[in-house]
């Protein structure tokens, strides 16, 4: 079972469009068809001799189209291609539903028919193979169908552009009821934990609620436009942005490289080789918010990075190795 | 000099320059060679990868003196779609393949129950395709492809009426759903692309389902709920090892012995093994895969990074042996398996909350959630013990410094102190490296 199939090539969705386009207009100009290979990065010399038949070699060409007149292409077979799937998409959809989290949008009467979707290919993955390791499982799987039902509210909202009502109960133990509009659905891997972003109409403020902790969800019949609010969450990332990026040495190991790499890969970042050091040099760029798991990250990777800039997180390296150190000298 | 074609047919080829410019991010095609890359080799795959990757959405480059260093933006604050899944749609194929593919699409379209015979098929594409057959007989490239079809599971063929039918159009294979459910499957599929590996086949039914929705006139809702989601320190480059995954994940599921071409640690040379998958672990924090594997009573782990290839035998095994193994494998606290319950050795820590950035609930229980069968002994409001047992001590101390000055290994046993001194000593490595001499 191949996944990288030329089926799904960018070149084969150009060619379903020139197919649908030529058939649903009786025919498609060459000007169309460059605009479609340009759409999907296809636009090369190669590429559009092929679809035009413009090779002098025979079997270069495509012989998909015929020159109708001297603007006009048609298809040579006229029929359409309908929206298809492969087995290997049934058979990712029918593993989905092993997963705790299926819930959260499917109920259960949906998830029996996935299971029954008949597959050409009868084979099964079995999902017990495969092992996650080196993360926190927060949400239990019992505690997710009661989640799901709050999410369907609020991505109901969100999509809708309406207005809920709602009681957040924070961590500890504060409650506060507002009315406001869901903007993002937010998963982090870190925590995993799913957040909803929620303007406040009352405060103009974002805030970031543990959908768990949300109570008392309503659907309210106010509708808003979202511009003026996603302009202002612009705004307020913009303003997040820490002022200078961290500047790492990670030693010249592949080992301790690709580690580095691997843990700071969902991070802006970028790197060069510092060839008088014999060391790489990586910038990272980040979010105020996100210090505490920066920092976090830096100790996780040890002795293999060092903090060359700012200053004052190279200071917080030290101090809290230091701290380490003085805990093991203490008697505990 | 060729004209160049962004198609290729090595996938490693793309893989392996993704993972340079990805994963480790911005090198001029001069530092590329540190990873053994040519510079004509460098220009052509960064042309490609413009292809692939968009260059105007993901594609930057930044400037170093005379050097110019490309690098993959993402802001994960604000975008949801994984770069690296591009590289999937590059493969190549011959004008005859792509033209049968299409026609035989077009043919089974257009026929009464979207059915159609060998014969009618093969006269149907003769006659569209006139000048290109006149001199040539193409029946051996129509079956080929009609057969390949049939693989993936485009196409069927019934035997009693000796047909082949467009089996997996999205109407005819969701007819049973209302559009509302549809939606909602739309919807769970553009979560778990981004939560739940392995997922490059997620991404193929993400824009299968798309076609059918925008054709019904759900342009609004598939645009609204591609802005709906919001996924943060998610890892990206796991997708370049997927293509094995999928190979590695069907040759275990099936009962099949593998053939792996695997470069050892610190080697150049490519090795082979036979040998038995047993299971795969994913590496969530990381984003890496790993193999584990039984090779003549030897438990091997292989990072997926250094896999070049997989070939799935015709030799079986019986797949019981899961059951001796995987208890083993679930209670290593990573990658490192000993082949017997002895390979594991006792340690203590003892975990102290007496500043007022972390709560002692919050450690408590990640420690709980992370160290699987844990004994854990709460010893005051800010203290508790954990003894643990561990495969390896190397794999464990990067979680252990994640946690800074708030755990300290104890002294309990012959490993227990092995684990504290070198931790004690890494840290004051540290401290040398920040030249703090201590």
């Amino acid at each position: 079972m191949e996944i990288f199939s030329n089926i799904k090539s960018t070149f084969y969705k150009a060619l379903e469009e020139i197919i649908n386009t030529a058939y649903k207009n009786g025919g498609i100009t060459r000007r169309g068809v460059q605009e479609i290979l340009q759409k999907y990065n296809c636009n090369f010399p190669s590429l559009e001799r092929r679809v035009l038949d413009k090779n002098e070699e025979e079997n270069k060409n495509l012989y998909l189209l015929k020159r109708e007149d001297d603007s006009l292409l048609t298809l040579r077979i006229d029929a359409p291609i309908e929206p298809y799937a492969i087995d290997i998409e049934l058979l990712w959809l029918k593993f989905i539903t092993s997963s705790r989290y299926v819930h959260l949008f499917l109920e259960d009467e949906t998830i029996e028919k996935i299971k029954k979707l008949k597959v050409n290919n009868n084979f099964l993955f079995d999902p017990g193979i495969l092992l996650p390791k080196n993360y926190s499982k927060v949400v239990k799987r019992e505690w997710v169908k009661e989640i799901g039902k709050k999410l369907r509210i609020l991505i109901h909202a969100a999509l809708e552009k309406k207005a809920i009502n709602y009681t957040y109960i924070t961590r500890s133990g504060h409650q506060f009821k507002e009315t406001g509009i869901p903007v993002k659905i937010q998963y982090s891997l870190k925590d995993d934990l799913l957040y909803a972003i929620i303007y406040s109409i009352s405060s103009h403020s974002f805030a970031k609620c543990v959908v768990q902790n949300l109570h008392d969800l309503e659907l309210t019949s106010k509708k808003f436009t979202v511009t003026e609010i996603s302009k202002k969450y612009e705004e307020f990332l913009k303003k997040s942005q820490a002022p200078e990026p961290i500047i790492l040495e990670v030693m010249n190991t592949r080992n301790a490289l690709e580690r580095a790499f691997c843990l700071f890969s969902s991070f802006k970042k970028s790197a060069r080789f510092l060839r008088e050091k014999n060391k790489h040099q990586l910038t990272i760029y980040y979010y105020t918010f996100e210090e505490a798991e920066v920092l976090s990250r830096i100790l996780y990777l040890g002795k293999d990075v060092v903090v060359i800039s700012p200053e004052r997180i190279r200071n917080e390296i030290i101090s809290r190795v230091k701290k380490a150190l003085e805990r093991y000298e203490e008697k505990v | 000099m060729p004209e160049f074609n962004p198609f290729i047919n090595d996938f490693n080829k793309l893989r392996n320059f993704s993972r340079l410019v990805y994963l480790y991010g911005c090198y001029s095609r001069e530092d590329a060679e540190l990873f053994q890359i040519g510079k004509r080799t460098f220009d052509e795959e960064l042309r490609r990868m413009r292809v692939f990757l968009k260059e105007d959405e993901y594609l930057s480059v930044e400037r170093d003196g005379k050097k110019v260093l490309p690098c993959v933006v993402e802001d994960f604050f604000k975008e949801v779609e994984n770069p690296l899944i591009n590289i999937y749609f590059s493969k190549t194929s011959t004008p005859l393949q792509t033209t049968l593919f299409f026609m035989i699409l077009q043919i089974l379209n257009s026929s009464k129950d979207k059915k159609a015979s060998t014969n009618e098929i093969m006269d149907k594409i003769y006659f569209a395709l006139d000048e290109r057959t006149k001199d040539k007989a193409i029946d051996s490239s129509i079956k080929r492809t009609l057969k390949e079809m049939q693989n993936v599971g485009i196409i069927k063929f019934l035997r009693k009426e000796k047909v082949y039918v467009l089996s997996n159009t999205i109407e005819k294979l969701f007819s049973g759903f209302s559009i509302d459910e549809l939606k909602n499957i739309y919807l769970s599929v553009l979560f778990f692309i981004n939560t739940n590996v392995p997922n490059v086949p997620g991404w193929f039914l993400k824009e299968s389902l798309e076609k059918y929705l925008l054709k019904n006139g759900e342009e609004e809702f598939v645009k609204e709920a591609n802005q709906l989601f919001w996924f943060t320190y998610v890892p990206h480059h796991y997708v370049l090892d997927e293509e094995l995954v999928w190979r590695f994940w069907q040759a275990a599921s099936s009962g099949r012995k593998t053939k792996v071409w695997y470069y050892p640690r610190g080697k150049n040379e490519c090795k082979e093994y036979i040998c038995i998958p047993l299971r795969i672990i994913y590496d969530v924090k990381l984003g890496r895969w790993y193999f584990i594997v039984l090779n003549e009573k030897e438990i091997n782990t292989l990072p997926a990074s250094r896999v070049r290839k997989i070939e799935i035998l015709d030799e079986t095994f019986d797949k019981n042996i899961f059951k001796e193994y995987w208890k083993v494998i679930e209670k290593c606290f990573f990658v490192s398996v000993p082949l017997r319950k002895t390979g594991f050795k006792k340690v203590k820590l003892r975990f102290i909350l007496d500043d007022k950035e972390a709560s002692f609930n919050f450690v408590l229980n990640r420690v709980k959630r992370e160290l699987k069968d844990a004994k854990i002994d709460i010893v005051s409001q800010n203290e508790f013990v954990v003894e643990y047992e561990l495969s390896n001590l190397k794999e464990f101390k990067p979680w252990l410094r994640s946690f800074s000055h708030r755990v300290v290994v104890e002294d309990a046993s012959e490993d227990s102190s092995k684990l504290r001194q070198e931790i004690i000593e890494e840290w004051k490595e540290i401290l040398r490296n920040y030249g703090d001499i201590q």
